[in-house]
């Protein structure tokens, strides 16, 4: 496609620079608000649906499975398994699972000796203080190997 | 799960004829009160996308022109128009357009709107008047958004002619607003 | 192509804002909608979901973000999107997957959550405007629109109290609908003396910005004949887009929702609109944009929807009843479901399922329709029993 040069002859593209600042409220949900408050007291909530015979983390209002409403939350076992984790620096992230809980929670692990990490190793949550928790996934501090 | 959603599920459909439909729509308005007080609910968020966009050949050209104090559009030879704002393919014939053609800065009120608020829903001080003006020397319909200044509310009207009041060259940069706003080309 | 039924429809509430999350929203719309159809997530083939601009919830890849609770995991999933348009174009994508025989069952789910986005969800509309031409102005979709009536006032000698009269009507009619968000008894005056936004748009000229989900139970003839005694057929399909260079068009007049419609018209075999629909869902975000729409339409002539409703045609007891579901003026606007809302609506009439909003008139068939992007997208389904 033909352009002409316009005007002065130096036609040229150029850059146009914009930017759209975003802010967002986001409500936690129904399920979610009751998460948030088992974290408050300490507790891992997850969903149940008694006709899968099923519970799940993060905990949900239906089940993902028969698409009916779950039937309430059951707070999952104190004690946990690596299902994986990875590491940068001091930090290690896990992946955990809980016994006849479908779902994986994500968090930080602290660990004093790396030989002790395997897949499958207990771990288990260690929550703030009850006076500074905000029904946060903070409220748990990080997770530790429970042996 | 804030009801008793047991029986919800499967099996109890009840009578269909005569009833009231939606029937128990589910849904939990948040109060005022609840919006701005529990921070537990919520998770807030902030973010700041920053673009460069390239101005493209037509825009690009359109834009260097309104720093030269001119506006510009191109003509399509297929239907016999002159398109303002330019682009270097006419959609309804889909072939590229032919040439570019000088406009004139005057045009017509095509419809005006007087704006009391800003793009966030929040209330302005002052009133903004926005139109689309109808570009002479344009194909007729040919128009773009701008605003319109040196005007009572009360005078603005559709049909009304108007001109484009440029910024003095040095202050041009190559932007839709080197034109501060159209204002009435008449006497009232 | 194969006959497409209706056989089940669902909604949640419409609120400004709720606790709900969005997949939350949609679980709930998508589930009553199953089980007014009698059916499972199990007997569904395929799900297609609409949502409008992405921006509303800050989540890109919303339709993955909200395919859980549409009941669409590990299903044939599409997401479908003509801004405001969508709520309209979800029944009619879904159509094409039972008409071409791709899918027997199919749920369809509009969704929107509006209330995220801070200080006010028109914010998210700043990105839909042209970044060179338009944003530097400090446009707003409200300008537009108020642009748009302004035309469509001026061309054809309309005044601003009879289209008040619309939003009279609809949010009146919204009074009988348990999803409503504004229903409302007021008057003329009152829609007049409300405080000015853009002139010649007012307060409640507008509808307002909401959160909510609606779904329907789209099917084939053999599956909904097992299903019910009673399908409602979707019998004609539009949609049309018009040049994004909205300010080329005039916008006295809609060509694009007139295309959509000439599109339906023709597959549903209808040749004298006004008289063969016997009453419709007509987008209405703006009580003008009920009377243009009616235009556009062909169920009343250019400039002449005003004279219709000032005469109680287009009332409830009305020779041609629009919105009797209250519409988005009344029932709410979370603008994907909203459109959604409007076909369930048609859904529940023609079944004679709508109790206190029932049209008095026997209906046998009636259209919805639905309008977007830059005033630019036209979206008409037609449904028959």
């Amino acid at each position: 496609m033909e352009y002409n040069p316009l005007f002065d002859g130096t036609y040229h593209l150029r850059p146009w620079v914009d930017s759209l600042p975003l802010e967002y409220k986001y409500s936690l949900g129904v399920a979610g608000k009751t998460f948030s408050e088992g974290l408050k007291q300490g507790k891992i909530l997850a969903s149940k649906c008694s006709r899968c015979n099923e519970s799940r983390i993060p905990p949900s209002i239906y089940c993902v499975g028969c698409f009916g409403y779950s039937d309430g939350y059951v707070q999952v076992s104190e004690t946990g398994t690596l299902y994986s984790f990875a590491s940068r620096g001091d930090v290690v992230v896990a992946a955990v699972e809980f016994k006849g809980v479908k779902g994986l929670l994500f968090h930080r692990l602290a660990v004093s000796d790396r030989n002790k990490l395997e897949i499958g190793a207990p771990v288990r949550p260690v929550f703030v203080q009850q006076a500074i928790r905000k029904g946060d996934i903070t409220d748990i501090d990080h997770f530790e190997l429970a042996v | 799960m804030g009801r008793s959603h047991a029986g919800r599920n499967r099996g109890d459909y009840g009578e269909v004829m005569g009833m009231e439909n939606p029937s128990e729509p589910q849904g939990t308005a948040l109060t005022p009160d609840e919006w701005r007080g529990k921070e537990i609910f919520f998770r807030n968020f902030h973010t700041k996308f920053t673009y460069s966009w390239d101005t493209g050949v037509a825009i690009g050209h359109f834009l260097e022109a309104l720093k030269a104090g001119k506006i510009v559009g191109r003509s399509c030879s297929g239907c016999n128009r002159v398109l303002v704002p330019p682009r270097m393919f006419c959609e309804l014939c889909f072939r590229p357009t032919d040439d570019w053609i000088d406009v004139l800065d005057t045009g017509v009120v095509n419809t005006f709107s007087i704006s009391y608020v800003n793009n966030d829903a929040s209330r302005r001080e002052q009133p903004l008047f926005v139109a689309v003006i109808n570009i002479d020397g344009a194909s007729p319909g040919m128009g773009f958004l701008h605003l319109l200044g040196e005007v009572d509310a009360e005078q603005i009207h559709v049909g009304m002619k108007v001109r484009a009041k440029w910024k003095p060259a040095h202050e041009r940069t190559g932007a839709i607003t080197d034109i501060s706003y159209f204002k009435p080309s008449e006497e009232l | 192509m194969r006959k497409v039924a209706v056989i089940g429809a669902g909604m949640t509430k419409f609120r400004h804002r709720m606790l709900e999350t969005g997949r939350e929203l949609s679980f709930e719309a998508s589930r009553a909608a199953l089980d007014s159809a009698r059916m499972d997530i199990k007997n569904v083939d395929s799900v297609v979901l609409g949502s409008a601009p992405d921006a509303f919830d800050g989540l890109h890849m919303k339709g993955e973000y909200l395919l859980d609770g549409a009941g669409g995991s590990g299903k044939p999933y599409t997401r479908v999107y003509v801004g405001g348009g969508t709520g309209v174009f979800i029944p009619a994508a879904a159509w094409w997957h039972v008409a071409s025989g791709v899918s027997d069952v199919v749920l369809a789910v509009g969704e929107e959550k509006m209330s995220p986005l801070q200080p006010h969800p028109q914010y998210a509309f700043w990105s839909i405007f042209d970044q060179f031409l338009e944003r530097p102005l400090g446009v707003t979709l409200l300008w537009i629109f108020s642009l748009e009536m302004r035309r469509y006032m001026s061309v054809y000698g309309i005044k601003e109290e009879d289209i008040a009269l619309v939003a009279v009507k609809n949010k009146g009619n919204a009074m009988d609908h348990p999803s409503a968000q504004l229903p409302m008894r007021i008057t003329v005056d009152d829609v007049m003396k409300s405080e000015p936004i853009c002139t010649p748009v007012k307060r409640l000229d507008v509808s307002p910005t909401s959160d909510g989900a609606a779904a329907l139970v789209l099917a084939s003839e053999d599956v909904a004949r097992k299903y019910t005694d009673d399908p409602v057929w979707i019998t004609g399909v539009g949609w049309n887009v018009d040049t994004t260079f909205w300010t080329n068009r005039d916008l006295c007049y809609p060509e694009y929702v007139e295309k959509a419609a000439m599109m339906a018209y023709k597959m549903a075999g209808i040749s004298n609109p006004r008289k063969e629909i016997d009453f419709a869902e007509v987008y209405d975000p703006f009580d003008y944009k009920e009377l243009h729409h009616m235009e556009g339409l062909q169920l009343a002539k250019r400039g002449e929807a005003p004279k219709m409703t000032r005469e109680g045609i287009t009332q409830r007891d009305g020779d041609l009843p629009i919105n009797p579901s209250g519409g988005l003026l009344g029932v709410g606007n979370p603008i994907a479901a909203a459109g959604v809302m409007k076909v369930a609506e048609l859904f529940w009439q023609l079944r004679g399922e709508a109790g206190r909003r029932q049209v008095k008139k026997p209906v046998h068939r009636g259209l919805a329709q639905a309008w977007g992007d830059l005033m630019q997208v036209g979206t008409v389904v037609i449904m028959e029993r």
